[in-house]
């Protein structure tokens, strides 16, 4: 029987609501949308992993070591979108440092 | 007419003295020499990823520990520089063995070789495993 790639997916996406009701009792639906928006990322390679375990191309150990990569992804992506905010701070500050100056000297 | 230069002149100093405070990064500088070193490491793992499906694990044990010796220099390197956790909090995650790339030498040393489509798919991840620490690295103000 071939792979319900929707039914799998409606599957994970309660199972994601119901962890966020259980771990997040004040923060239901936040924590819900968070969950289900890392499975619309996720998306395109659960679907690939699965069906390549499904067709035997590949092993259950290495399906859950493709989805560790993925789990390495989003924390790595997180390390970078911080580190680009931490770099676009320091130079708008800079920037406004330099207007002071200019301005304050210009004018004096 | 003195006074009033001597004035503008302590205003400038003060001047300056706040925009070096006001104007201490918070995460370090570009670096060319990380740039290119995960770049190249970025090819060598792809590279050591794709030769899983043909050359065994104990064969290719020279070539492994020669791109992990990289990894590890680069991890050092990015530990060291100043204001820059980020970029060495990426490559712990490479180097950390309950994550992704020691979990891919593991299963290859266990199997022996790995499938054509697992050795695919892991160049395809660690390659974009990189391109995170590319791109942080690239982001950094120059």
């Amino acid at each position: 029987m071939a792979l319900d790639l929707n039914n799998l997916f409606i599957q994970l996406k309660t199972a994601v609501v119901n962890l966020a009701k259980e771990k997040f009792k004040d923060l239901v639906a936040e924590a819900s949308s968070d969950g289900t928006s890392l499975l619309h990322i996720l998306q395109d390679d659960i679907k690939k992993y699965s069906q390549e375990l499904e067709s035997n191309q590949i092993t259950p150990d290495q399906f859950k070591i493709l989805l560790l990569g993925d789990e390495d992804l989003v924390k790595m992506s997180a390390l970078t979108e911080a580190g680009l905010a931490a770099a676009a701070a320091d130079a708008f500050k800079k920037e406004v440092f330099d207007i002071i100056v200019n301005t304050v000297l210009a004018v004096i | 007419m003195k006074t009033l230069l001597i004035r503008k002149k302590q205003f400038t100093y003060f001047l300056l003295t706040i925009m070096l405070i006001g104007c201490k990064p918070t995460i370090a500088l570009y670096d060319q020499y990380a740039y290119t070193q995960a770049t190249s490491l970025k090819v060598d793992l792809q590279n050591l990823a794709m030769e899983s499906d043909s050359i065994s694990y104990n064969a290719a044990k020279p070539d492994i520990d020669k791109v992990n010796t990289e990894l590890q220099k680069a991890y050092e390197y990015n530990k060291g520089r100043n204001l820059n956790s980020l970029s060495a909090k990426q490559y712990g995650i490479l180097l950390s063995d309950n994550d992704f790339y020691k979990q891919f030498l593991n299963n290859w040393k266990a199997s022996g070789k790995e499938s054509e489509v697992f050795a695919q798919n892991v160049s395809e991840k660690i390659g974009q495993l990189m391109d995170q620490i590319i791109k942080l690295e690239n982001g950094k103000n120059k």
